[in-house]
């Protein structure tokens, strides 16, 4: 019994310690150099609550073929990409539970590219240890603490007029031998992500949004195999899905000018392409609200034009 | 058998260091748990499936290696052991005078048990580890004679801990046939030995009998073992997390990448080698004495702080201690007492004097280990380098100790004095960076290249310029844990007992430093986003 006691008082002094800690070392600002995980999809965090309609997540895909701005541009609605690269599932997971505290988006458009990435269970563990214990998770901030990081408050000010989205002008063309080949094989994502795929549907739908699955435009990671893999889960799921690799009428992406590494990630030029065809497709079937004009939303007109001189560059 | 190759390849994550979360949330702690509730009888054998499973998980397929060498070693230990039962009774029933001569054909008999199971062990390791380097440089050589033949250069993939497990199993064979151990008629038993988990990948070689009569006891799991073992993993994983680590960005930009070409620079990355590998290899044995004591296994200590020695022999009876035990038994001991280094000795003392005689066959045997030791840790001419420049620097001490002697008697220096003590300890220190740094250069030639720029160029401007990867902060906590280790290791080298002295404390205290240290090693510990996990560096050699 003694030695139980003395095993709970040390448990309960490292508990302590390490809440301390990680109240002392969450990160108290979104801005990419405060520390923050996932920096560029953590924008968000800056929005007025439940200000975004459309939500884009997953990895790098994410934020190159998706520009939010294109849909105020042109339509009025809000939407934000929410991505990091090399993204896993867990970490989509992660993300979207932080998002979805204050966002309630009506269309969720969730890229595929993640679907396939090969995760461990041990990671998947672990990643998860990370997020319930913010000492481990940013351990490493001890170096740039400040006196601020001894206030627990938050301040979420950081601002980004690109929602998300990160403009190249870079180009450098892809080799299309092989792209759009037919292969009557399916590859379904393996039963570990499947798993995080339908459990983040579900929280998606949870949380009143419809769930759009999206191949971006690319010629390097995906294949036909791949497609119907993604098209018979989304029909299992009820999911709607769209590969935009096989809608090339539709969406006209020049691979000798609109990527900016070889097919992997689409440059500016590419994503307003992608864009054009999501704004048209946006319209046919969601209702979604045109806020141009409105008062609460003058901030998007501003963060407009800073989008605007951005991809003149 | 393709079938089983990808039974046993299946794609699982791969266990890759004492101090990844995978051992330490899920396999060491599920492991205490599985063995702590098995009935004394069975707990050797849960201790046996463990090692097993741990080496599956971190070679797959080549557990075939493992389970076929247990195999061999088993059956020649049971062969020398019958060659041994023959001999004595054939010399119970002889006379007196034939007993000499019944013993040497006894000897050659089991010699030749002997060389097989060298062959077996050392012919694996060889054709796995050697055989790239020595058809590279067979090449090399018939390239300059310009013989139009060139050797394939074969690519294995070594099992994990392969010449460790080499090293103990030949040390097993060896002892049977000194009769200094009985061989092992129980394959569990010797399976256990073979192969226990947290000695696998990167040592201690133990010797049977050391370890093996504990580890098939079957201890069962106390408070006070679990907790001292638990607090010496914890100091292990400090060493490594927070030192050995952070050091790897640093050390690696200096040593592979070449950002600096200033002597000064490579003079620090070579003490911070140094310091990185013994945090590395010293931490990840007190995670593997930790365990040991955790399950009742009594373990050999590997290191006995080095960095207090004040000679290069000293150093090596520090270090790595029972890689140096096994060649002292294996190598030096039988090639000094061999009959032909006997002659060589009294005619060395005849014409050469005591002094020179003696110190003639002794530096052959030493020359034998330390070519053997440099070759052992690598297939690489820096590795062969380091053995010589050990041994270069060991015989020349023995050689001119009697002059020193002399001259410090003459120079009137007290050598027993403190400042006399840390002007070696220094000496030795240094000495031993240099033998590091060849040992981490890529290659020898990179490694010369490197000691030039030290005597030619040694200026530090680049530390302020370019980005290797510590900043004054890492400094400090460098400074800070090195200040901890080394206090500790004082209180070792005084013969204090640490943990037993804490936990002569109150309550509150053996609570909180334990805490404290875990605490230590969660903040300061260089791990997760912005660093790139660093396996065992032993577990390569």
């Amino acid at each position: 019994m003694k030695n139980i006691q003395k095993l709970a008082l040390f448990l309960g002094f490292l508990a302590v310690a390490l809440w301390l800690c990680g109240l002392i070392l969450t990160p108290k600002t979104n801005a990419p150099d405060g520390g923050i995980y996932y920096p560029d999809g953590m924008g968000i965090l800056s929005e007025p609550t439940d200000s975004i309609d459309v939500l884009f997540i997953g990895d790098s895909e994410v934020c190159a073929a998706f520009s939010p701005m294109e849909l105020w541009k042109h339509s009025g609605i809000t939407a934000y990409a929410c991505s990091s690269v090399d993204q896993q599932l867990y970490e989509t997971e992660a993300i979207a539970s932080v998002v979805l505290k204050n966002q309630h988006p009506k269309v969720v458009i969730f890229e595929t590219n993640v679907f396939y990435r090969h995760m461990n269970r041990t990671d998947a563990l672990m990643a998860k240890v990370d997020r319930a214990v913010p000492a481990i998770r940013y351990h490493d901030r001890w170096k740039t603490l400040t006196l601020r990081d001894f206030d627990p408050r938050a301040e979420y000010s950081y601002h980004n007029a690109l929602k998300g989205f990160y403009p190249s002008t870079e180009v450098q063309a892809a080799d299309t031998a092989d792209y759009g080949r037919p292969d009557d094989a399916v590859n379904r994502p393996s039963a570990m992500n499947e798993k995080y795929i339908r459990s983040l549907t579900k929280m998606f739908t949870n949380a009143g949004a419809q769930v759009i699955f999206v191949t971006s435009p690319n010629t390097m990671n995906w294949d036909a195999t791949r497609s119907s893999g993604v098209a018979e889960l989304a029909q299992e799921m009820g999911v709607t899905y769209i590969d935009m690799n096989a809608l090339r009428e539709e969406i006209p992406i020049d691979f000798q000018t609109d990527t900016r590494d070889k097919g992997d990630h689409l440059n500016t030029a590419g994503a307003i392409k992608v864009m054009n065809f999501l704004n048209r497709y946006l319209a046919e079937n969601f209702g979604l609200p045109d806020h141009r004009g409105q008062a609460d939303f003058a901030q998007w007109d501003e963060d407009l034009q800073v989008y605007n001189q951005m991809i003149a560059r | 058998m393709g079938a089983l190759f990808r039974l046993l390849s299946l794609r699982i994550p791969k266990l890759t260091s004492f101090f990844s979360a995978y051992y330490l949330v899920l396999f060491l702690p599920g492991s205490i748990l599985l063995y702590g509730l098995a009935p004394k009888k069975c707990r050797p054998w849960v201790l046996l499936g463990l090692s097993m499973m741990f080496f599956w998980l971190i070679s797959g397929e080549r557990i075939l290696y493992l389970l076929l060498a247990i195999f061999c070693i088993y059956y020649l230990g049971l062969w020398l052991d019958k060659l041994a039962q023959s001999r004595d009774a054939e010399l119970k029933q002889a006379e007196k005078g034939e007993k000499k001569a019944i013993r040497e054909r006894w000897t050659v008999k089991m010699r030749r048990v002997l060389l097989l199971g060298l062959a077996v062990l050392f012919g694996a390791l060889v054709t796995v580890k050697y055989s790239a380097f020595l058809a590279e440089n067979a090449n090399a050589v018939m390239h300059w004679m310009r013989c139009p033949v060139q050797l394939s250069v074969p690519g294995f993939v070594m099992p994990i801990g392969i010449s460790f497990f080499t090293m103990q199993a030949y040390g097993y064979l060896f002892d049977v046939y000194r009769g200094t151990v009985k061989a092992e008629r129980n394959i569990g038993k010797l399976s256990l030995f073979l192969s226990f988990f947290p000695c696998i990948v990167e040592g201690p070689i133990c010797r049977y009998s050391q370890t093996a009569e504990s580890l098939w006891e079957g201890k069962a799991l106390s408070y006070d073992r679990f907790t001292r073992g638990a607090q010496r993993i914890a100091f292990g994983m400090m060493k490594k997390l927070v030192v050995a680590d952070r050091l790897n960005a640093f050390v690696e930009a200096v040593f592979d990448n070449g950002v600096s070409n200033q002597g000064g620079v490579m003079a620090l990355a070579a003490i911070a080698y140094t310091f990185q590998l013994y945090m590395d290899f010293s931490g990840s044995m007190d995670a593997v004495l930790g365990t040991g004591e955790i399950f009742g296994v009594e373990i050999p200590e590997n290191f006995r702080q080095p960095f207090f020695s004040r000679t290069v022999s000293e150093f090596w009876t520090r270090w790595h201690i029972s890689l140096g035990g096994w060649f002292r038994d294996v190598i030096f001991y039988p090639v000094t007492t061999s009959a032909h280094m006997k002659k060589l000795t009294s005619a060395g003392r005849k014409k050469l004097g005591n002094h020179w005689g003696s110190l003639l066959t002794s530096g052959i045997a030493l020359l034998c280990v330390w070519l053997s030791n440099g070759a052992w840790h690598g297939a690489g001419w820096n590795y062969i380098f380091f053995g010589l420049y050990h041994f270069v620097i060991i015989f020349t001490g023995s050689a001119i100790a009697p002059w020193c002697k002399t001259l410090s008697d003459k120079l009137r220096i007290d050598r027993g004095s403190s400042a006399f003590r840390v002007f070696q300890t220094l000496r030795t220190a240094v000495l031993v960076v240099i033998g590091e740094l060849f040992f981490r250069a890529t290659t020898l030639s990179r490694g010369m290249q490197m000691m030039g720029a030290i005597l030619t160029n040694f200026t530090f401007s680049d530390l302020a310029v370019k980005n290797l990867f510590l900043d004054s902060a890492d400094c400090v906590i460098l400074l800070v844990t090195a200040a901890i280790v080394f206090a500790v290791g004082l209180k070792k080298e005084q013969g204090m007992d640490i943990r037993a002295a804490l936990s002569e404390k109150s309550t509150a205290i053996r609570c909180l430093w334990p805490a404290g240290l875990v605490l230590y090693i969660i903040i300061f510990g260089a791990y997760g986003r912005g660093y790139i996990p660093v396996n065992p560096m032993y577990a390569n050699f």
